[in-house]
């Protein structure tokens, strides 16, 4: 059914990248450039990484600014988050990718008409200005819940990172209002140990243990956050709230996955329809086997007020780490497989995921049970027409088919099920594809 | 408990003279005599009269009456066959009255709430079948299958009788089906769903043991909140009496009864709102009914009503004195004798986390999500928390005669509001008591002899 096929390649996406390389900073010293974590890549975590520094050191600029977002139902909202130095406006945040040991330096140059700051959970010995970082009180209230800096000035935080593992980092001013506007990002510390010659292609560690090997190619980002549209409003038409403007009324009626409602969550990586939502979601698997022995990737953070449970359809996904700290008692292994993963506020969550073709159906196996004729069922635009892997079928004529070559797609989503909306309407909101393509040789153009 | 087991049990268990359940004066002895879950019980060897063929035309006026091609008689797969219907279903008329949402005007008595749901239908013929639309049930049956078998799964779309202005297909989604393929994970967008009047059959081989769950997939958010979820679980081959292979770095999961609870709550609004043909902003969900296995307490407690009922002519199980609850069939009461091993197998398919507390009894969690913990991993205490999704085999050792309750540790979600109390929500009672019929005749079943 070729001539339903879409015409648009996962892989366009790779021209955005520009988009965000451009930066060039003239009063901060340090230059900074996002990479990916693979070369090329339109999908998967994409790092923003510190360049032209020595080793063991990582430096980056930050810009707390405004600017607005788009959902999928023709929405726009003002928010407030962390650009990359001079570049463009973005949410979430840069994703800041440092090696262990790395010392960190990230200087804050504040241009919202708020004081506002930057906390790192997890990090410990955190400096700001060369002194410990600290909360801060005006007259006996808490201002921020660590060291600030004042409209117009910047701020320069540090701290070694001691320990591998996903983090968050978010705003320790008048936390419900800021972190809620967009202040909030993820820091990724990298392991020093390294996996022995003549492992498989990809191979890496997430941590400094064997349990945590997994393929490098594919590692995603799941970043989850809600936004309520009324205090959105409410700050771009009076600048500043104080809580008494949305104590007690918040309502979220948008969930994300890295800044993006579905089905923008599975564009690509900068993609140029969402200048200012760089990060896509859609993780793409091949099947296990030999030939692809290693495990995926799944670094989730959570921000927001209640818990997300989020469940991966196709298959469990192994949780070997908990807000940054691998799940082992003195050496007894504690991951534990999944098939719904609570994410907590604040916490995060590391899930090494394979997907197998165990029955390996396909037209010379066909399932049980064959496929009902056309109009005997009802068809999704991410279904191929045909029960089987690399295989296409006929789809009924209303279908706007999306499929490129056969490939399975799985839902991943959040299972309190009012959050996998736009506003209520389902099939959006915390939710992204899990991509499953054939076996190399396919038509997918990537084997 | 099969088909033709459910149906050759007595109904008479029930206390005649005794006033209507849902007054709470019904006998003690009434609802203590007998219990069933809604379970369609996989007997090694037992031929179910299933609808399999799907690849056949639409079944609506296409076949004549007795001329069906589409029987299989294969003692090698295990089939059921699922109905799937609007209804209405009650909750307890101690819940505070929500002008106009509770009691819903449109219900028949003595119906509350409007609800989609999943009817089983294994068995019935065509004509029967059909005649279960508008007769949906929550939760829907619990489907019990072991490692090694092929289960066949038939869903029929039977339409939504009070909303025929909507035309939406359904799918089964077995939730946490290890390597699942599309094809056969029920979600709409990436695969195929069944439209008004048409079938399909959903082909598992389970390969891992443990608890799961099963629901809608089609316009997810309504659908599930509306009540289509049930329990799915996968026995380990060779051991029906434990919950998970043997394995020494594991806790012994041995157990002598089970009893299998899915909870899930209801913001009564939605309810209304689709039966008076109105939309809701699903992100202003808020939840005012709290349900175990579709009950709110007291009816939590009730005898299991598809156990216990003469099946009708039409395929319908009313019971003398529980009509109310025809279409909420399963109990979540727990029995057992002192000293039994009772594995709970804990289910969340709200919108909602929610701790449940057995206070004075160590529940140990031996399986997580349908993994079995190791013996680092496993846990004891008497509350269990678990977020929406997730599922939990919990074991517990019987005390001493006695009735133990457990409830959700939200006194609101048992309860109501301190101002505003009603007797409902997510409560039901472990009861001990020595003379029980052993063993267990299966999930969710008991009978005091």
């Amino acid at each position: 059914m070729s001539q339903h096929r879409n015409a648009r390649s996962r892989r366009l996406g790779v021209v955005g990248l520009v988009v965000a390389a451009a930066i060039g900073t003239t009063s901060l010293t340090t230059t900074v450039a996002p990479t990916a974590a693979a070369s090329g890549i339109s999908e998967g975590l994409l790092c923003t990484r510190s360049v032209g520094t020595p080793a063991g050191r990582a430096n980056f600029a930050l810009t707390a600014q405004d600017g607005t977002v788009n959902v999928p139902d023709g929405n726009s909202m003002v928010m407030w988050s962390y650009s990359n130095g001079n570049g463009l406006f973005q949410f979430p945040g840069p994703v800041l990718c440092v090696n262990e040991g790395d010392r960190v330096t990230i200087t804050l140059r504040n241009r919202l008409q708020v004081r506002t700051s930057m906390m790192f959970l997890g990090i410990d010995g955190v400096q700001a200005n060369g002194l410990p970082a600290q909360a801060q009180f005006d007259g006996g209230l808490l201002r921020s819940q660590t060291t600030d800096v004042a409209v117009g000035g910047s701020i320069t935080y540090a701290f070694t990172a001691a320990e591998p593992g996903t983090y968050l980092y978010q705003s320790g001013n008048d936390q419900e209002l800021q972190v809620e506007m967009g202040l909030f990002g993820a820091l990724i510390v990298y392991p020093s140990m390294t996996p022995p010659s003549g492992s498989p292609p990809g191979a890496a560690y997430a941590y400094d243990d064997v349990n945590s090997l997994y393929n490098k190619d594919h590692e995603y980002l799941v970043l989850l956050s809600e936004l309520d549209p009324d205090l959105h409003y409410a700050v771009e038409e009076s600048g500043v709230l104080t809580a008494a403007d949305y104590a007690g009324v918040y309502a979220p009626r948008y969930f994300m996955i890295n800044g993006r409602s579905f089905p923008d969550t599975i564009a690509p990586n900068n993609a140029g329809w969402l200048p200012n939502q760089p990060y896509g979601a859609l993780a793409e698997v091949q099947p296990a086997g030999p030939g692809n022995p290693l495990p995926a990737l799944i670094r989730y953070l959570a921000v927001g007020a209640e818990p997300y449970p989020f469940h991966p359809h196709s298959n469990h996904e192994r949780v070997i780490a908990k807000d940054g700290r691998m799940l082992n008692d003195g050496g007894v292994d504690l991951s534990l497989e999944k098939f719904a993963i609570v994410l907590d506020p604040g916490s995060t969550a590391d899930a090494t995921f394979r997907w197998t073709n165990v029955e390996d159906y396909k037209p010379s196996n066909p399932t049980p049970v064959p496929a009902p004729n056309g109009p005997n069922m009802t068809e999704g635009e991410y279904y191929s027409g045909s029960p089987y892997l690399g295989s296409e079928g006929v789809l009924n004529p209303e279908v706007q088919a999306k499929n490129q070559c056969g490939e399975y797609y799985h839902v991943a989503h959040n299972h309190n099920l009012a959050e996998a909306t736009n506003y209520g309407a389902a099939f959006g909101g915390q939710l992204t594809l899990i991509r499953v393509d054939p076996p190399a040789p396919n038509n997918c153009g990537n084997g | 408990v099969s088909i033709e087991q459910i149906d050759n049990i007595e109904a008479g268990d029930l206390d005649e003279g005794s006033a209507p359940f849902r007054s709470r004066l019904f006998s003690r002895r009434g609802f203590l005599i007998s219990g069933a879950g809604g379970v369609i019980a996989l007997a090694a060897g037992t031929t179910y009269v299933a609808r399999a063929d799907v690849g056949s035309p639409p079944r609506r006026g296409k076949t004549p009456p007795g001329a069906r091609t589409d029987v299989i008689h294969d003692p090698s797969v295990k089939q059921i066959q699922l109905a799937v219907s609007d209804g209405w279903a009650s909750m307890p008329l101690d819940l505070p009255p929500i002008a106009p949402y509770f009691p819903d005007t449109l219900a028949p008595a003595p119906f509350t709430t409007y609800i989609f749901g999943f009817r089983n239908v294994t068995g019935l013929e065509r004509e029967q079948v059909e005649g279960q639309a508008g007769k949906a049930q929550i939760c829907a049956p619990i489907i019990e299958c072991t490692v090694g078998d092929e289960l066949w799964v038939n869903l029929s779309n039977l339409a939504l009788l009070t909303r025929p202005d909507l035309v939406d297909s359904h799918t089964v989604h077995w939730h946490g089906f290890r390597d699942a393929i599309p094809f056969y994970d029920g979600v709409p967008e990436t695969s195929i769903s069944v439209p008004i009047g048409r079938d399909f059959t959903y082909v598992y081989r389970p390969k891992a043991p443990g608890t799961y769950m099963y629901h809608c997939h089609f316009e997810d958010v309504e659908h599930v909140t509306m009540g289509m979820t049930g329990i799915v679980f996968v026995r380990p081959n060779g051991d029906r009496w434990r919950a998970y292979d043997v394995d020494p770095t594991g806790p012994d999961t041995a157990f002598d009864r089970e009893y299998a609870m899915m909870l899930t709550e209801f913001d009564l609004s939605g309810h209304w709102n689709d039966a008076h043909i109105q939309t809701t902003d699903w992100t202003g969900y808020r939840p005012n009914a709290w349900l175990m296995n579709g009950r709110a307490w007291p009816d939590t407690i009730a005898p299991s009503t598809d156990a216990i009922a003469d099946r009708q002519s039409n395929g319908d199980l009313p019971v003398p004195g529980l009509e109310h609850l025809q279409y909420q069939p399963i109990s979540s009461r727990m029995m057992a004798k002192p000293g039994e091993r009772v594995l709970i197998r804990l289910a969340n398919l709200g919108f909602q986390e929610q701790t449940l507390m057995m206070p004075g009894v160590p529940l140990t969690t031996v399986g997580n999500d349908a993994r079995p913990l190791t013996l680092a991993q496993s846990t004891v205490s008497d509350t269990i928390t678990l977020g929406p999704g997730e599922s939990r085999d919990l074991l517990l050792t019987a005390p001493d005669a006695g009735t133990y309750p457990f409830y959700n540790a939200d006194p609101m979600k048992y309860r109501g509001t301190p101002t505003d109390q009603w007797v409902g929500g997510q409560r039901t009672e472990l009861v001990v008591l020595e003379n029980l019929e052993t063993p267990q005749a299966g999930p969710n079943q008991w009978k005091v002899v």
